[in-house]
């Protein structure tokens, strides 16, 4: 670390006895730190211990004369920091000129005036202490740099989820020390697979601190789930709220992999397509579905796509072909597209494989530009562990159809008779009375949600109970209304202070189930959880 | 109202409050309690063993009389909850926020 206040060291190089005398007694009475040489060599000797910031050079010197000294600093050593004022009494122009060329910094007419000597050595001290504060400022964004460099890839998930029939493999390329780019994954409520690749435009610092923004709501929907067009309207509101003004933005494709229903649903705001390659070798381009984050109040709709037993997703960054092929020309997307649908039908290392042919068409002044990262995902359908997310078929009754709807006002004394109702269903199946208040709790607590909040006050609207369930296995629960919305804040499911006296619904709900939903669709708002519940808990479970 | 009744003992309301507690009928508990505590009084006591079921809203209906009777500088306290008020209330961790009598024998301490 370089401390701007240490004093200022001065090497006095003189094979004059008397001169080294009377310049180090001038310059002790100012506070510099000298240190005497008395020919060039014992001067060149003297450098790497002392480390003079400036030096005063005699020019003719037995032994090695001061254009030595000058060529050892600045060429053997590579040191250009260290201020040289040669001291001279030769009055040749071109010795004056050679060592100018060579590097030195000011000259000093023998015999001196003390008064001109301390001025020339106050200049050559105040550019050495300007030099020094600017590189201390430098040395502490570095390591601000650094650190946030460390930080950001604690960011970045670290093993793959623990998921039968799912490989992932990952790519992290930063341009800089920050970045913009992220990529996530994690399973959901449900045992289904999330999967993100995100990048926020610009790199560095600023980019690095909007991407940490981003994670942090990706990664809130691990624990308290909602679904991907909700996930992004979560992200833009914020995005907007922090971004105002300024031209920053963020593209960002997010997917989920429901392993039971056999599909996969993105969104793709602004973002590189996605490529899904499916078993039977077909090709599919999972293009933008919006635009980007950060600029409109926007809706975000999601894609289905059904899968077979087999498929596998690459998602990257345009740091994949946001380069020169050569000066002034741009490997374009199409020719990387062609790459990377090419590479997907190779077997082995995706990635890997894509690097190398990516890296085969650079020529030799090519070099990535921008942040690259890259995510392949591998999914083997028919070996995942069936996920229970997402609104399943009742296996109670037919298929597709609901064991129980109950459709009701939304007030306060409506909406406790239907779930008294929907109760009755569910303890035809469910014996065990701990269970069952837990579900009561939970219904009732959606339903009170409805009631208060999702009609203006003095109306009331109307509310849906939708009862699913696999007996010996879970029940999932609906709660459907056609009111204006809500946007899940981020802390609904937080536990309240003890002193509210209201907003402990989500929480409780939370608490109670394995899996939430908040979802828009058709016109209705809708709170969907699931229970997971034991064999033993069920009617004649055999 | 049904389900509710309302005693006076040693300085103390005690309300013994019967069936469910949910939005359907806090608003109304709450009036009714309200117009028990208008006079003078030490404690506020609410009975709770008969009480089959409570939401978030009876949550919120025990915190509101709980910060209204401290505020008066009175005692607040739950005598005997069902197992399923104390199953809420552990779920929604305030168990250790209300002061709780677990036995008429605690009761005939805490107001003797």
């Amino acid at each position: 670390m370089i401390k701007a206040k240490e004093p200022i060291r001065v090497l006095v190089v003189d094979d004059s006895r008397s001169m080294r005398v009377s310049l180090a007694g001038m310059l002790e009475d100012f506070a510099y730190r000298v240190e005497l040489a008395e020919d060039g060599q014992d001067g060149v000797a003297r450098l790497a211990e002392f480390a003079p910031d400036i030096i005063l050079l005699d020019m003719n010197m037995p032994r090695l004369d001061g254009l030595g000294v000058i060529r050892h600093v600045r060429l053997e050593m590579e040191d250009q920091r260290t201020f040289i004022i040669m001291v001279t009494s030769d009055e040749s122009p071109g010795l004056k000129l050679k060592a100018f060329t060579a590097g030195a910094d000011d000259f000093l007419n023998k015999p001196f005036d003390r008064a001109e000597l301390l001025a020339r050595v106050a200049v050559a001290a105040r550019q050495v202490r300007q030099g020094r504060r600017l590189r201390s400022a430098l040395e502490s964004i570095g390591s601000e740099i650094d650190q946030i460099s460390a930080l950001q890839h604690r960011l970045l998930p670290d093993e793959p989820p623990t998921m039968d029939g799912v490989s992932i493999q990952s790519l992290y390329n930063p341009s800089g020390k920050a970045s913009g780019d992220y990529f996530d994954y994690f399973t959901i409520p449900g045992g289904n697979l999330r999967a993100v690749m995100a990048d926020v435009s610009g790199h560095g610092a600023r980019a690095a601190f909007l991407m940490g923004i981003v994670r942090t709501l990706v990664r809130l929907t691990r624990t308290n789930y909602v679904h991907l067009p909700e996930l992004l309207r979560l992200i833009d509101v914020h995005l907007r709220s922090i971004i105002g003004q300024e031209p920053d933005f963020v593209t960002i494709m997010a997917v989920d992999v429901d392993f039971a229903a056999r599909n996969l649903t993105y969104v793709n705001a602004g973002h590189c397509p996605g490529l899904l390659r499916h078993g039977d070798g077909r090709i599919e381009r999972l293009d933008p579905t919006s635009t980007v984050l950060g600029f409109f109040d926007l809706e975000f709709p999601a894609v289905e796509v059904p899968l077979g037993e087999q498929a596998s997703l690459f998602m990257f960054t345009d740091g994949f072909y946001d380069w020169e092929l050569e000066p002034g020309r741009l490997m374009d997307f199409d020719a990387f597209w062609a790459m990377a649908v090419d590479q997907a039908a190779q077997p082995g290392d995706y990635l890997a494989h894509l690097m190398d042919a990516v890296r085969g068409r650079m020529g030799e002044h090519s070099e990535f530009r921008d942040d690259l990262s890259g995510l392949w995902v591998d999914m083997h359908l028919d070996r995942a562990g069936a996920g229970l997310g997402g609104p399943a078929p009742c296996r109670q009754c037919d298929e597709s159809e609901a064991c129980y709807v109950v459709s009701t006002t939304a007030d306060a004394v409506a909406v406790r008779k239907a779930v008294k109702a929907a109760m009755a269903v569910l303890a035809e199946s469910i014996t065990d009375e701990a269970v069952l208040y837990d579900l009561d709790l939970a219904l009732t607590e959606a339903c009170s949600n409805v009631a208060m909040h999702a009609y203006p006050s003095g109306l009331s609207g109307e509310l849906e109970i939708t009862v699913r369930l696999e007996h010996g296995a879970w029940v999932m629960l609906e709660v459907a209304d056609r009111g204006r919305g809500f946007l899940p804040q981020a802390d609904i499911m937080r536990e309240p202070e003890p002193t509210a006296e209201s907003g402990r619904g989500m929480y409780i709900i939370s608490k109670l189930m394995d899996g939430i939903d908040i979802i828009r669709r058709e016109g209705k708002n809708i709170v969907m959880f699931r229970k997971n519940i034991g064999k033993d808990a069920w009617t004649d479970y055999a | 109202m049904d389900g509710l009744r309302i005693e006076q003992r040693n300085g103390a309301v005690i309300v013994t409050i019967g069936g469910e507690i949910t939005m359907e009928n806090t608003p109304e508990l709450k009036q009714e309690v309200e117009r028990a505590i208008k006079g003078d009084y030490d404690h506020l006591i609410l009975e709770l063993s008969d009480v089959s079921f409570i939401d978030s809203s009876g949550i919120g209906f025990l915190v509101s009389m709980s910060t209204r009777v401290s505020n008066a500088g009175k005692s607040f306290e739950l005598l005997k909850p069902s197992p399923q008020v104390t199953k809420t209330l552990e779920l929604v961790q305030l168990i250790k926020y209300f002061r709780i009598l677990r036995s008429d024998d605690e009761l005939a301490l805490q107001l003797s």
